[in-house]
């Protein structure tokens, strides 16, 4: 005999993004969760890039997903979900980053590059491999670039998608990708 | 080198890389790949990127979840507060209106390379995302998002 607690984790994890949600809005506890589990790595993997520390990525992805989650009534569908949290993810990033740097735990226009530049000369050395590079020189980038090429790389997003989370055209997010991926090359030469 | 071009190669690959775009043309894509010295580094590049996604940290999912699934405080205010509150925002919103400052004057436009826009460029056919300088790209973004 099947275990109905088995069969309801199942069904969850293969549960499409609709039917997740409406079970979320109306406040069930086990959709929450699922929904956590299933976003938590593209919303962290977002702030990582965005801020550079991990510590701010972690404060920031935790209010990006408890504000989403709290805030599922505004979702309108326009986009996919993943697409609003993604925007979501992007904001708390910055707001996380303003206020580091009001406290003076970070320079503002250092945020992103604390954690490739400072300590990191160990890092940079460290770094021989062209994956673990990849990532330092990324976050050299402006943060346009920096957000469009791991947007596009990283998450799969669509241009247009990508152009949502930024906030820009479709057509900006395109030359955004191609740009970052343009000035990626250079710094790994 | 197959027909395609460096510029949609480079602007599929990540669907290559997730497994996402059209078997033939994924197919067509690593044809491509095989014979460009130019777009093999590329892609190189962004098989780098791909593998160094973050990983979530160890707890965070916990501390998430417990945070979403807290009650949340609702706030209660008396009718007289309300009222007041109302009262000031009315007297903000008012003195704001009165205190409005000149609309600031328009940007100078900006220069462009030889072209009468680097996208008037791109519409007669004449140049590919690929074929610009990093300066024009940068140009190209002044002008799409003016």
């Amino acid at each position: 005999m099947s275990n109905p607690a088995l069969q309801l984790v199942e069904a969850t994890r293969n549960e499409d993004d609709p039917a997740l949600l409406a079970r979320a809005r109306a406040g069930e506890p086990e959709a929450i969760e699922q929904l956590v589990r299933r976003y938590l790595k593209d919303v962290y993997a977002v702030t990582a890039r965005v801020l550079g520390d991990r510590d701010l990525a972690q404060d920031a992805a935790h209010d990006a997903m408890v504000n989403a989650l709290n805030a599922l009534h505004r979702f309108r569908g326009d986009a996919s979900f993943r697409t609003w949290l993604i925007r979501i993810a992007v904001n708390a990033a910055r707001t996380v980053g303003r206020r580091a740097t009001r406290r003076g735990e970070v320079p503002l226009d250092r945020v992103s590059e604390h954690a490739a530049d400072a300590g990191d000369a160990a890092t940079l050395v460290a770094a021989r491999d062209d994956a673990a590079r990849a990532t330092v020189m990324l976050n050299q980038l402006p943060h346009k670039q920096r957000l469009a090429v791991t947007l596009r790389v990283q998450q799969g997003l669509s241009y247009r998608e990508i152009g949502v989370v930024l906030d820009c055209t479709e057509g900006a997010a395109r030359v955004n990708y191609h740009l970052g991926v343009k000035r990626l090359r250079e710094l790994m030469k | 080198m197959n027909n395609l071009n460096c510029e949609y190669v480079l602007d599929v690959y990540p669907d290559v890389q997730s497994g996402t775009l059209d078997p033939v043309q994924a197919r067509q894509v690593q044809e491509h790949l095989a014979s460009c010295d130019e777009c093999r580094a590329h892609a190189e590049l962004l098989d780098a990127v791909r593998d160094q996604a973050a990983v979530v940290p160890a707890g965070l999912h916990e501390r998430v979840i417990r945070s979403a699934l807290e009650p949340r405080p609702r706030l209660r205010f008396a009718r007289g507060e309300i009222a007041m509150v109302a009262m000031l925002a009315a007297a903000v919103i008012g003195g704001s209106i009165l205190m409005q400052s000149p609309q600031p004057q328009p940007a100078a436009p900006q220069e462009s390379f030889g072209f009468v826009t680097v996208e008037d460029a791109m519409l007669t056919g004449k140049a590919s995302l690929d074929d610009l300088t990093v300066a024009e790209l940068e140009q190209l973004l002044k002008e799409i998002d003016s």
